[in-house]
């Protein structure tokens, strides 16, 4: 009997963390990344979540609450995003036997028989 | 300081032209006659690239690295999944600041060294302040002016 493992990859506030490869200026503060035309949150570094900003909470509102806290907001930089999660991809694909690409920060591992030659999916 | 620059993605593929690769090793003296050694097709990308989905490219400005060859406006390609040694060269942020410096570690202290007479190590008194973001595997050094 084959027994199947599945291992779901999450990374942790993706595009804050894609932010901040290239933004030490970033680190350790409070971050959110707008989406939409600038219009809502779409990302939350943990220090902007401990201050209690929620996903798709209008931009707008965020700034005004929180700028004393030297909140800083990041236009959505989707190529960036893109070309990262493609690297973690491609890091994690040779670990495998397959892989699921499921979202841009997610995936979805097979460890079930090393010796299977399944195919790499994305959409 | 040699500040650094990014340059945008590096090419995640190997491109479908290929260089020839000689195999003799090449004297700066006079041309070896051995030039019939191709031993296989290569490019510049699988010369200096090893691990393409942890590697960027990193344009350099500044003149503290010059005595270890790394001038102003070369490309060094940076290799985030290396492991930093003793004398590697590393893109490190540094009070908030990318530098590009050679790391040592001399008699119990962290330092990162400049390549040029005129500039002083940086002492790296707490290594929490210190991070390395990646290692400098080879420069792109453009070598004619026209």
């Amino acid at each position: 009997m084959t027994r199947k493992a599945f291992i779901l990859i999450d990374a942790d506030n993706f595009y804050c963390s894609c932010e901040r490869v290239w933004r030490p200026e970033l680190w350790n503060k409070p971050v959110v990344v707008a989406g939409s035309g600038d219009g809502c949150v779409i990302a939350r570094s943990p220090e902007a979540k401990s201050l209690g900003i929620k996903m798709s909470d209008p931009v707008h509102l965020v700034r005004e609450e929180h700028w004393r806290s030297g909140l800083i907001i990041c236009s959505a930089n989707f190529p960036l995003y893109g070309d990262l999660s493609s690297r973690m991809m491609r890091t994690i694909a040779p670990l495998v036997p397959a892989l699921t690409v499921y979202s841009i920060d997610k995936n979805k591992l097979h460890t079930v028989d090393a010796q299977s030659k399944w195919g790499i999916y994305g959409h | 300081m040699n500040d650094i620059a990014i340059l945008g993605r590096v090419r995640l593929e190997l491109p479908a032209a290929a260089l020839p690769f000689f195999t003799s090793t090449l004297s700066c003296g006079f041309p070896s006659p051995a030039e019939d050694l191709i031993e296989e097709m290569s490019s510049l990308d699988e010369i200096a690239i090893s691990n393409p989905p942890a590697t960027y490219l990193v344009r350099c400005a500044g003149d503290s690295m010059i005595d270890a060859g790394i001038y102003e406006g070369d490309v060094i390609v940076v290799d985030r999944s290396k492991k930093a040694v003793n004398r590697s060269i590393i893109v490190a942020v540094f009070e908030g600041e990318f530098i590009c410096k050679r790391l040592i570690f001399s008699a119990g202290s962290v330092l990162l060294c400049p390549e040029n007479n005129n500039y002083s190590p940086i002492v790296i008194k707490d290594i929490e302040n210190l991070v390395v973001w990646g290692v400098c595997t080879f420069n792109l050094h453009k070598l004619s002016t026209i």
